[in-house]
């Protein structure tokens, strides 16, 4: 049976003035809850100028905390459904790398349970998410644009001495069509280095409800899982153990995003 | 142990294996105009691997980093692995 043409239209108007007003409340969402946290965001960034040392791994759990509640309000439009999500916990001194479809995926950190997480970015958080670059400072955030590879490596290792666990989208950027980028090695060369896990993190269905460009939320459910964990000794024999360890998580997501989670296994 | 004269092609047909292996680079994006950063998207990580690769393929071992700095293309590095060839540090395919 087919739909006349003009049902379609009313169907497709109806889909647009939905995602329209998804779109209001999730931006009305972000702003009230930024715009309410915000004086704390910024106490925080007082005190650690008081004590340094004392503040960094706190305000790393705020940030997680603002992504974790962030998470809480937008579940009617977004909901996250995050498969082991207490596997950073098992392992806190490993290396967090998430596919990256959209700039929710920052937030969606906040689904798994490792709060004292520190983010490897690129400089236009700082820029743009200016009333937040100094927490993210503040809690030891690294700006890998801002400093030369080798002292981006040894910033990392001092935060995994730190205690933290790492994040760094082994793309670099946002996936301009939704499908895995090639990866860089940076990560891995720091697992390598430290000798500590690497954690694929898979984010799945944010490129469909925010891709680079639009100006709408189109709701859906997002869906995490870590995958398995991948040991550094594992590669050791290899001319160059972080390619081979980098090579082997890109095949994991690859078959992940292929071979979806059956939906009683979430 | 025959061997074989490294000729241009040769050099050319090493270079792309080992890229294609290590850096997972389809072959068609392999032209010696490609430049390394903007065409091929490798790194400066990517690069100090690409060396190590490069002197695990062709067996020898570079101590002056100095003249990778003038390399752009992959043109440039099919010639720079020539220079090594008729300086005789590479002499020839085992």
């Amino acid at each position: 049976m087919h739909s006349s043409p003009s049902c379609v239209m009313r169907a497709q108007s109806g889909q647009s003035n939905k995602h329209i007003a998804s779109s209001i409340a999730i931006a009305a969402v972000f702003i009230c809850w930024t715009v309410l946290i915000l004086p704390c965001t910024l106490l925080i960034a007082v005190l650690h100028r008081l004590w340094p040392r004392a503040m960094c791994n706190a305000n790393r759990k705020y940030i997680w905390f603002y992504g974790y509640t962030m998470l809480f309000f937008l579940r009617p439009w977004l909901p996250v459904r995050m498969r082991n999500p207490g596997l950073a916990v098992c392992y806190p001194r490993a290396i967090i790398v998430p596919n990256h479809q959209s700039f929710l995926d920052i937030y969606l950190l906040g689904a798994q349970s490792q709060s004292n997480v520190c983010m490897v970015t690129k400089s236009w958080p700082y820029r743009l998410l200016f009333f937040f670059a100094p927490t993210m400072r503040s809690a030891g955030y690294i700006d890998a644009e801002s400093l030369p590879a080798g002292e981006l490596e040894e910033l990392c290792l001092r935060r995994l001495q730190e205690g933290a666990t790492l994040v760094i989208f082994p793309e670099g950027r946002r996936s301009q069509d939704g499908s895995l980028g090639r990866f860089h090695s940076g990560a891995f060369r720091v697992a390598v280095r430290a000798q500590i896990p690497v954690l694929p993190l898979l984010i799945r269905n944010t490129f469909r409800i925010f891709p680079p460009g639009s100006k709408a939320f189109a709701p859906a459910p997002i869906e995490m899982e870590f995958l398995d964990p991948v040991f550094p000794r594992d590669f050791a024999g290899a001319l160059l153990p972080h390619r081979a360890m980098m090579r082997h998580v890109r095949t994991q997501f690859l078959q992940r995003i292929h071979n979806p989670t059956p939906e009683n296994d979430v | 142990m025959k061997m074989i004269p490294m000729n241009n092609d040769v050099i050319a047909e090493k270079v792309n294996k080992a890229l294609i292996e290590e850096f997972e680079l389809e072959p068609e994006r392999l032209s010696p105009e490609a430049r390394i950063r903007d065409d091929l998207g490798l790194d400066s990580l990517d690069i100090v691997d690409m060396v190590i690769v490069l002197e695990k393929s062709f067996h020898f071992k570079l101590h002056d980093k100095e003249p990778l700095a003038t390399i752009q293309t992959l043109g440039d590095i099919y010639a720079f692995i020539a220079v090594l060839r008729d300086e005789g540090t590479i002499r020839a395919e085992q």
